[in-house]
């Protein structure tokens, strides 16, 4: 049984989250360009998505 | 929006909510209602004032150490009011909250710590768990700074955003590692206003503050009322885990609205408690029983919602007639709730699947764990929001054909014990680095006692029960820690899948455990009675038998377990026992040795309760404020010492009794006008030794010093309420003289304390350790059990003195010489009489025939004086009555005095009738204990007036102590006279028993007799000295013929000097104060700027809409500790000290506002500094706020 493919996407807070590939993205939401198994893409998350704060909080505070 | 009827899916309602940080709206709900209480436990309260000045001065400290916006601070904090201020005290630094609570698993705690990146630890428990002293096992986390809670300071604004995280709240991870989840002020401060919205919650709200900080439910507890203006009452850990105390707890708190879960309401009697009008509960499953039996008459909201949704994101209001499983219902406004299939595609409508949850309640999400995060909260297909996230929760529900949601169970490894949510991975990945241990499988099973959690491990020979406590003790939380372990070579694998057999795993679970109702159940034949008792419960509880080494906690036993095995024992066995003996004793027979050791449980008496004022002690402190440099109600007692006297010894034994008796260490400070007591650590008692054998007379000396020292001034807020001086007369001669303030002692204490003192001071001379025994009960315990007896039988027995005393006269006037000051004096002096033998043999006959007590005979006598001085045949005077009512205060020192109102009435009788009357009056007064004095005033609707006490002014105290000794060790002591440093009363009659003078009394009944202490700015000396002899010999000659009619006997008594009032005696004295000019209103319908300050601190004390400008402040609810309340509150605003008393003088608005204007040094500054004030107050009466109607 193929593993589902899923994709990284991200908001416009930026906040990451994953998708299944073979679905519509829901609205507000953007592919990053990563895809992969879902330990894949979350593995790819804790990478990427160092600052977990929301975009607003984050430009709020600088 | 697409078809959403096509699949399972619910809406909130949308409703705005303010764009505040928490610390924030605390803070301007102080500024609108500083005075008010915010937080309570038992006599601590906090108003708003006060929690945001101590929480400002929290922040103020965290400042200094670079804490800030972002910036994480450890709370470790116990169950106290403080906690709420460490809490406020973050916030308003801008930084988030990390609960990290005292006592918890250490390693655990430290590891959290470090994850949240804490630097600041702060909290009443913080020094202890993370200070320097570290661990030695743990080690210390370095960097981490312990901080205590420093005084209150100025409040700075709060540098949070409402999107920054306000607190981090840690569950169970399922790879082993706890997660924390980002909660941000927006998150709560919506959540708040969907929940006030959903539970009609204002600022009426007295919420149960009884979740762990580290629990999401505790937002509910505090923040619910913090951000409405109402009170947290903030349940102590003693109260928490115990059903009897919990309810107690919510009666006396007049809890009405609060969350609880299931298992723990269980316990509790919804008849009990029918002032708790909104019930939340949830946290696990919730019965349909356990809402037939809450839901009537009351609202009864089952909740549902996990951390990562702030609280609550589904609620349904149930009725008594639901059935298994209960509805969890619809989402909370601004929230969505779908049902998904495992590919995330919603299922139709009767179909399981996994709950999703979006809204503005979603969490952040895991602190540092961005991978889990982006797992757990997805992009959100069904809304049409852009860019929303919806929640995975895990949850197997379905929505059924009413639209409300049913949850089902779990879709992975999360269980619940005792409402805490365990990942079994998590248990398993901490058990597995245990040395020894091969594989672990964790799983929740069914238990008698609710379910519980079983570890297996392999191999067959793997750690021991005590190992696997011993590892697990520091790194899981109690609900984590396996109940029961099994060994086993191997783990079953199931044949057809090859995986992992958990089914078969809990029935092997099942199968181990001893079977219950076993032969044994009973307990050991020849067990005694106890024994025989615990076991039983026990086994019913835990399904297993106990052997008398049988641990609680290791046979399955746990917090929710002791509180039903209490609760058991105690009606069984009628015994306080309590849920600490449970765990101080832990095994059978460590259990049954502390429950022979147990008081009786008499009427409920519970133990261990914090300082808590009585009745009595409040109506003492009131006094105490009205006339503070007075000191009617001290206590003081001498003693001469013959002999070698140990002064070191001595004071170490007296160190001994003030442990022993902590009332002695009680201080009784106030907030807002209202008395609470706390206790101060133990200390060396000073005694100061006075040298007295160098002077010219010392017993002069001696005398004018131990009346200075009767008077002494007690201050009740800072200072001990006693005090002990010895007064050196020759190497072998001393004076011991020991004054109490009668808010912390009475006649009774005086025996228990000589004993106690003695017992002390031999074993001090002795060399030895003079340490005393706990008692059974403290002062605080009688506190309590006065405080649930007086609820229970209060309105009944203030009925009874209501109509008991209707139409009595409330003022008694005796004949004076001097006309009544128009304030009170308090002064007083003493004047004796010794009846005639004749008298003493006629009254002590008579009792005996009328079968009743001496009192009641003198009492008859004193009150056929009163009419015969009064012209009247009606009067009311006051008895004292001892509230020992249980075994367990018989060696308690503490103010167990009541003062009751006995009415005499003397008309038309013989003296025998009139003892008859006499002797049911104080017996009737005995009998309805449930209305303290100050109620039975306040239903009288007595007028207050300055210049005499309410109600009593005549004493007549028939208690009857014998004379206690004092014996010290190779001391002779005798008790040397001190005189009384004053009076409460007009006049108190003391009914004595003396040795005859010329005898030294060591056979037989004393003389019975009559001591007074009057006050002298009413009577002359001569005038006492002749209405006592003219007593004693009406008592003789009324005794002598109890048939006639009382009025025609010794016609001639009393004298007429004694009947006769002084020339213009029988008028009040003009006040002293000169009249000053006042400002007028403009007319009789505008109020003043001082009026309309007065009128609005009376409304809200008062908690009435409206109070005109001449109703009396007696007449319209208010009572002597109100007035205590206005009086603080009117201070802080006026700036200046206000007199107690002139809020007495002048009891109408418009009389205390003149008087306010008028009456200071420079009134025009006076007038405008209440401007000042009342413009500030009407700034604040804005209209109430509807919830979130801000936004």
């Amino acid at each position: 049984m193929a593993e589902t493919r899923f994709l990284v996407v991200r908001n416009d807070e930026e906040q990451y989250s994953i998708w299944s590939a073979d679905r519509e993205l829901p609205a507000g939401w953007h592919d990053t360009g990563f895809a992969g198994t879902r330990s894949e893409c979350l593995a790819h998350i804790d990478t990427v998505w160092t600052d977990m704060r929301p975009r607003s909080v984050r430009e709020a505070a600088s | 929006m697409t078809d959403i009827l096509s699949i399972s899916a619910a809406h909130g309602e949308p409703l705005p909510w303010p764009d505040a940080t928490l610390a924030e709206l605390v803070a301007a709900q102080a500024a609108r209602t500083p005075g008010a209480v915010a937080v309570r436990q038992w006599d601590e309260r906090l108003t708003y004032r006060e929690l945001v000045g101590r929480a400002a001065g929290v922040a103020a400290a965290l400042r200094e150490r670079g804490v800030g916006r972002h910036s994480r601070v450890g709370v470790c904090g116990h169950r106290r009011p403080d906690l709420v201020v460490t809490v406020l005290g973050v916030l308003l630094a801008g930084a988030c909250y990390v609960p990290l609570e005292p006592g918890g698993p250490r390693r655990r705690l430290r590891e959290i710590a470090a994850d949240a990146g804490v630097r600041v630890v702060v909290g009443d428990a913080a020094e202890a768990e993370f200070g320097a002293a570290g661990d030695a096992e743990c080690g210390d986390v370095p960097g981490i700074e312990a901080l205590g809670l420093p005084g209150p300071a100025p409040l700075a604004p709060c540098p949070a955003r409402p999107g920054d995280p306000a607190y981090v709240l840690f569950t169970s991870g399922s790879t082993g590692r706890p997660k924390g989840v980002l909660t941000t002020h927006r998150n709560v401060v919506e959540f708040v206003t969907g929940c006030a919205a959903l539970t009609g919650a204002d600022a009426s709200v007295r919420s149960l503050g009884i979740a762990s900080l580290g629990f999401d439910a505790a937002t509910m507890d505090l923040f619910v009322p913090l951000l409405l203006g109402g009170t947290v009452q903030l349940i102590g850990a003693d109260d928490r885990s115990d059903p009897a105390r919990l309810a107690r707890f919510v009666a006396a708190h007049e809890v009405n609205w609060g969350f609880i879960t299931p298992t723990v309401l269980s316990m509790l009697d919804p008849a009990e408690l029918p002032g708790w009008r909104t019930v939340l509960c949830g946290g696990e499953a919730v019965p349909a029983e356990l809402a037939a039996r809450w839901a009537p008459g009351r609202r009864f909201v089952n909740g549902y919602g996990p951390t990562e949704t702030t609280v609550l994101a589904v609620t349904a209001e149930l009725t008594a007639a639901e059935t298994d499983p209960v509805p969890i219902g619809r989402p909370l406004p601004n929230h969505r709730a779908y049902v998904v299939d495992a590919d995330l595609r919603p299922v139709p409508p009767g179909e399981t699947g996994e709950l999703l949850i979006g809204g503005p309640g979603l969490a952040d999400g895991y602190l540092n764990r961005p991978g889990l995060t982006a797992d757990r909260f997805v992009p959100d297909p069904f809304s049409g929001l852009p860019g929303e996230r919806l929640y995975r929760t895990g949850d197997l529900v379905t929505q059924a054909p009413d639209g409300r949601i049913v949850y089902l169970g779990r879709a992975d490894r999360q269980v619940k014990i005792r409402g805490q949510r365990i990942e079994l991975g998590e248990v398993e990945a901490v058990l597995a680095g245990l040395p020894g241990v091969d594989r672990v499988v964790a799983e929740a099973v069914d238990a008698p006692a609710g379910a519980e959690l079983v570890a297996f491990l392999t191999p067959a020979d793997a750690p021991d029960d005590a190992a696997v406590r011993a590892y697990a003790e520091p790194r899981l939380t109690a609900a984590m820690r396996p109940a029961r372990v099994l060994r086993l070579a191997e783990l079953p694998v199931s044949p057809t899948t090859g995986k992992l057999d958990r089914p078969a795993l809990r029935a092997l679970a099942a199968a181990a455990r001893p079977a219950p109702g076993a032969a044994d159940a009973d307990g050991p034949a020849d067990a005694d009675p106890v024994t025989r008792a615990v076991a039983r419960v026990w086994a019913r509880l835990l399904g297993a038998a106990p052997g008398p080494d049988t641990d609680f906690l290791a046979a399955g036993g746990n917090s929710i377990a002791a509180m039903r095995l209490v609760a058991a024992l105690r009606a069984e066995l009628g015994r306080a026992v309590d849920t600490r003996d449970v765990f101080a004793g832990r095994t059978l027979a460590g259990l049954v040795q502390r429950i022979a050791a147990a008081p009786a449980a008499a009427d409920g008496l519970t133990t261990g309760n914090p300082p808590t004022l009585s009745p009595p002690q409040r109506r003492l402190w009131f006094v105490d404020q009205l006339a503070p440099s007075s000191a009617p109600y001290n206590i003081a007692v001498a003693h001469r010492l013959r002999g070698e006297l140990d002064v070191p010894a001595l004071g170490a034994a007296l160190r001994a009794v003030a442990e022993r008796h902590d009332v002695l260490r009680w201080r009784i400070p106030q907030t807002a006008g209202v008395p609470y007591a706390v206790c101060a650590e133990p200390t060396d008692v000073a005694v100061p030794v006075v040298d007295l054998t160098g002077g010219g007379d010392p017993a002069a000396e001696l005398a004018r010093m131990l009346a200075d020292g009767a008077a002494h001034a007690f201050d009740l807020a800072t200072g001990p309420p006693w005090q002990v001086t010895v007064y050196r007369l020759g190497p072998a001669e001393h004076v011991l003289a020991v004054t109490w303030h009668h808010a912390v002692f009475d006649g009774w204490s005086e025996a228990v304390f000589y004993a106690d003192l003695a017992a002390a001071y031999a074993r001090a001379v002795a060399g030895d350790d003079p340490a005393l025994p706990a008692p059974a009960a403290r002062y605080a315990d009688y506190a309590v059990w006065r405080a649930e007896r007086d609820r229970r039988r209060g309105a009944d027995d203030l009925a009874w003195w209501s109509a008991h005393l209707a139409g009595a006269p409330t003022v008694l006037e005796l004949p004076r010489d001097r006309p009544r000051p128009a304030v009170q004096t308090y002064a007083g002096v003493e004047a004796a009489v010794m009846f005639s033998a004749e008298a003493d043999r006629a009254v002590r006959t008579l009792a005996e025939r009328r079968a009743t007590t001496v009192a009641a005979v003198l009492l008859a006598g004193f009150g056929e004086l009163l009419s015969r001085l009064t012209g009247g045949d009606d009067h009311v005077v006051g008895a004292i009555v001892a509230d020992r009512r249980l075994a367990a205060f018989d060696d308690v020192v503490g103010f167990f005095i009541d003062t009751v109102p006995v009415r005499v009435r003397t008309a038309g009788a013989s003296f025998a009738e009139l003892v008859d009357r006499c002797a049911a009056e104080l017996h009737d007064a005995t009998a309805h204990p449930g209305a303290p004095l100050e109620r039975i005033v306040e239903a009288l609707g007595v007028g207050r007036d300055t210049s005499r006490a309410p109600l009593v002014q005549v004493l007549f105290n028939v208690l009857n102590f014998a004379e206690p000794r004092l014996g010290l060790a190779g001391l002779a002591a005798e008790p040397v006279p001190v005189p009384k440093p004053g009076s409460p009363f007009d006049l108190t009659v003391y009914v004595v028993e003396r040795a005859p003078a010329g005898t030294n009394g060591a056979d037989g009944p004393g003389r019975l007799g009559v001591e007074v202490v009057f006050n002298p700015d009413l009577f002359d000396a001569d005038r006492v000295a002749a209405m006592l002899a003219d007593l004693a010999a009406l008592v003789g000659a009324l005794a002598a013929a109890p048939r006639s009619p009382a009025g025609e006997v010794a016609a001639e008594l009393p004298r007429p000097t004694v009947r006769t009032a002084g020339l213009g005696a029988m008028t009040v004295a003009a006040s002293a104060e000169p009249a000053r000019p006042v400002a007028l209103p403009a007319g009789p319908d505008a109020l003043t700027d001082t009026e309309e300050l007065v009128a609005g601190i009376w409304r809200e004390i008062l908690g009435r809409d409206r109070v005109g400008v001449t109703d009396n402040f007696f007449d319209i609810g208010g009572h002597s500790l109100a007035l205590a309340a206005v009086h603080a509150r009117l201070t802080a605003a006026a700036g200046r000290s206000i007199a107690m008393l002139d809020l007495f003088r002048h009891p109408t608005v418009r009389a205390l506002a003149a008087h306010l204007d008028g009456a200071a040094d420079r009134p025009e500054l006076a007038r405008a500094a209440l401007r000042a004030a009342a413009r500030r107050s009407r700034a604040r009466r804005i209209p109430p706020r509807r919830p979130g109607g801000t936004a």
